[in-house]
């Protein structure tokens, strides 16, 4: 592993770096070119792309869209370590903190594992160690028959405190559903403050973590509202972004479409919609009249909005992302924005490949790529 | 083919077969009016049944709607997470009930259709078209069960009304016509014995004169 002092030149070394890893990414004419081929002619061209140490090492163990799917979902956890590996001081504590996503996903599973009794193979064949945790540990923690014993291990981890404090009285039902709540909420918390006092130069993606925490807000208060009868969802809301728990809290009992209307605007969400909502139709006439009609007509009838224009706004996200890091191309931003862009590449083949596997046409798999 | 053989032209024998001539029109009559009771549970039963047929098809097109989506945005590896984060589990109970004397079963389900914040998964960890599909999923499982329970309802009540739809016909154009005619024939019989005991006594009596 490479150990840098963070200086305005290892920031240079690292943003080329990844800027060269950047352009190695799927471009757009390379997914219409794979939205028209078929399943072995997909696997060909991920295994000539950046793609081929998985596929070739994991074509006899499976085949079909369940090699691609591992092969994608190792390269993504390759990937993410390589850039552990890389990363200088602060910079590498941000990086452990915006991974440790992955940690949470494959901690929750394990403990889910081990109280539900679902053999480890199984498990480990899900596990996506993209995080701080590496699959030694991820396999060790396997191997323990309690939770009490997986959260004893977990001593070193930076949520240890959450997990040990929740599992102290034992597993109870909805423990496991609110436990991965809070340590999102931490995560989230983490990297918030992380990027306002850790590292120098890291509120340059506070705008970006800002937005994206609203709109994970916006889409959860939507799943809530949809499918749950709670009245108070401050705790299923992420604090730090433009809006703030209690400003949910109030919409969420909105009935009415001006002062819904309003809030969203106020927000800048409707902005994000409306282009969102653009993109997908391909219609330059799309105002933002059109995209609150929509939006309230969901909300009113308890429903989700629709996953095609979350996808758009993830987008426009992205796209986001990708203006901030341009205009802070030494920062923390290129790096982050590439990471996203990776994530999404994973996620745009993924869907194209079972889209070929369900056998829909190209225009509808389209939809559901983040480009 | 006759019902009867062998029938001795005895006074016995006829009564024998006059009781069993009213039994069976009465067991005719009898089931004659479950068969019209049957028929018009069947009735009031099968809308029912096309209804929650057609719904049921309906969320079967729905979930089929929603898989390639999820599968396509959260792939295998999210979508068997998901799967083995759920910690409500559907419970089916299987009773029965008397309806014209048929015990038909009763199906019933519990723990069918979850609160969001219920169903174990995580709201920050997962997107929404996971809760889509789950939503869909347990509609369809509702749809199942209300289903399961009024066809099996309605194939036990039309399996009945095919069995007693044979006895009542056996009983109106076999049973009680062959015991009618047997009785018939036995009266016929008897009157004809009568006829030449009393020709016999005539000749006997004629005789002694």
């Amino acid at each position: 592993m490479h150990h840098y002092l963070v200086t305005p030149s290892s920031y240079r070394y690292i943003c080329t770096r990844i800027g060269l890893k950047k352009k190695s990414l799927i471009t757009p004419d390379q997914y219409s070119r794979l939205l028209n081929m078929e399943l072995p002619q997909i696997i060909r061209f991920i295994g000539e792309s950046g793609y081929h140490e998985e596929v070739h090492t994991l074509s006899s163990a499976y085949s079909d869209i369940e090699l691609i799917e591992h092969a994608l979902t190792e390269n993504l956890a390759k990937t993410y370590r390589s850039i552990l590996s890389i990363a200088p001081g602060a910079l590498r504590e941000l990086a452990e903190q915006y991974f440790s996503r992955w940690d949470i996903e494959n901690v929750m599973l394990i403990l889910r594992g081990c109280q539900f009794h679902i053999p480890g193979d199984r498990i480990r064949a899900v596990l996506i160690p993209a995080g701080v945790l590496d699959p030694p540990a991820l396999d060790h923690l396997l191997t323990l028959r309690s939770i009490h014993e997986i959260a004893d291990h977990l001593s070193s981890w930076v949520h240890h405190d959450i997990i040990s404090a929740r599992i102290t009285d034992g597993y109870r039902r909805g423990l496991f559903a609110s436990l991965e709540n809070e340590l999102y909420l931490a995560y989230y918390d983490n990297l918030l403050s992380d990027a306002r006092f850790g590292i120098r130069g890291g509120d340059v993606i506070l705008p970006h973590l800002r937005f994206e925490i609203d709109i994970l807000n916006i889409r959860n208060i939507f799943r809530l509202r949809a499918g749950s009868k709670v009245s108070d969802i401050t705790p299923f809301m992420v604090s730090g972004g433009y809006m703030t728990p209690e400003d949910f809290q109030r919409l969420y009992g909105v009935t009415d479409r001006e002062a819904f209307v309003s809030e969203l605007s106020r927000a800048g969400i409707l902005t994000i919609l409306t282009e969102a909502l653009k993109n997908l139709r391909c219609d330059e006439n799309v105002c933002e009249a059109d995209a609150a009609d929509v939006v309230w007509r969901r909300w009113a009838a308890h429903k989700t909005p629709l996953y095609t224009v979350m996808l758009s706004v993830n987008t426009m996200l992205l796209h986001h992302l990708d203006g901030l890091a341009r205009r802070h191309q030494f920062s923390v931003l290129p790096i982050i924005s590439y990471l996203e862009h990776k994530r999404y590449e994973i996620a745009n083949l993924r869907a194209i490949a079972r889209g070929k596997q369900f056998g829909v046409n190209p225009d509808f798999i389209r939809q559901h790529l983040v480009m | 083919m006759s019902y009867l053989r062998d029938v001795r032209p005895t006074k016995s024998e006829l009564l024998v077969l006059k009781t069993r001539l009213k039994i069976a029109v009465r067991s005719h009559k009898t089931l004659q009016m479950k068969l019209d009771g049957l028929i018009m549970e069947v009735t009031r039963l099968a809308p029912e049944v096309k209804a929650e047929y057609d719904l049921l098809r309906v969320r079967y097109r729905r979930v089929r709607h929603l898989l390639a989506p999820a599968y396509m945005i959260e792939g295998m590896l999210n979508m068997t997470i998901a799967a083995y984060s759920v910690e409500s589990k559907t419970e089916i109970e299987l009773s029965e009930k008397n309806l014209f004397g048929i015990r038909v079963p009763v199906i019933t389900g519990s723990n069918v259709r979850t609160d969001l914040v219920d169903r174990g998964y995580g709201l920050l960890g997962t997107s929404l078209v996971i809760d889509d599909l789950a939503d869909a999923y347990e509609k369809l499982v509702d749809a199942i069960i209300a289903y399961a329970g009024n066809a099996a309802a309605l194939s036990h009540l039309i399996a009945e009304i095919e069995r007693i739809t044979r006895r009542v016909k056996a009983l109106e154009h076999v049973v009680i016509p062959s015991l009618e005619k047997s009785i018939a024939t036995i009266t016929a019989s008897r009157e004809e014995l009568e006829r030449e005991e009393r020709s016999r006594l005539f000749h006997v009596k004629k005789r002694w004169k």
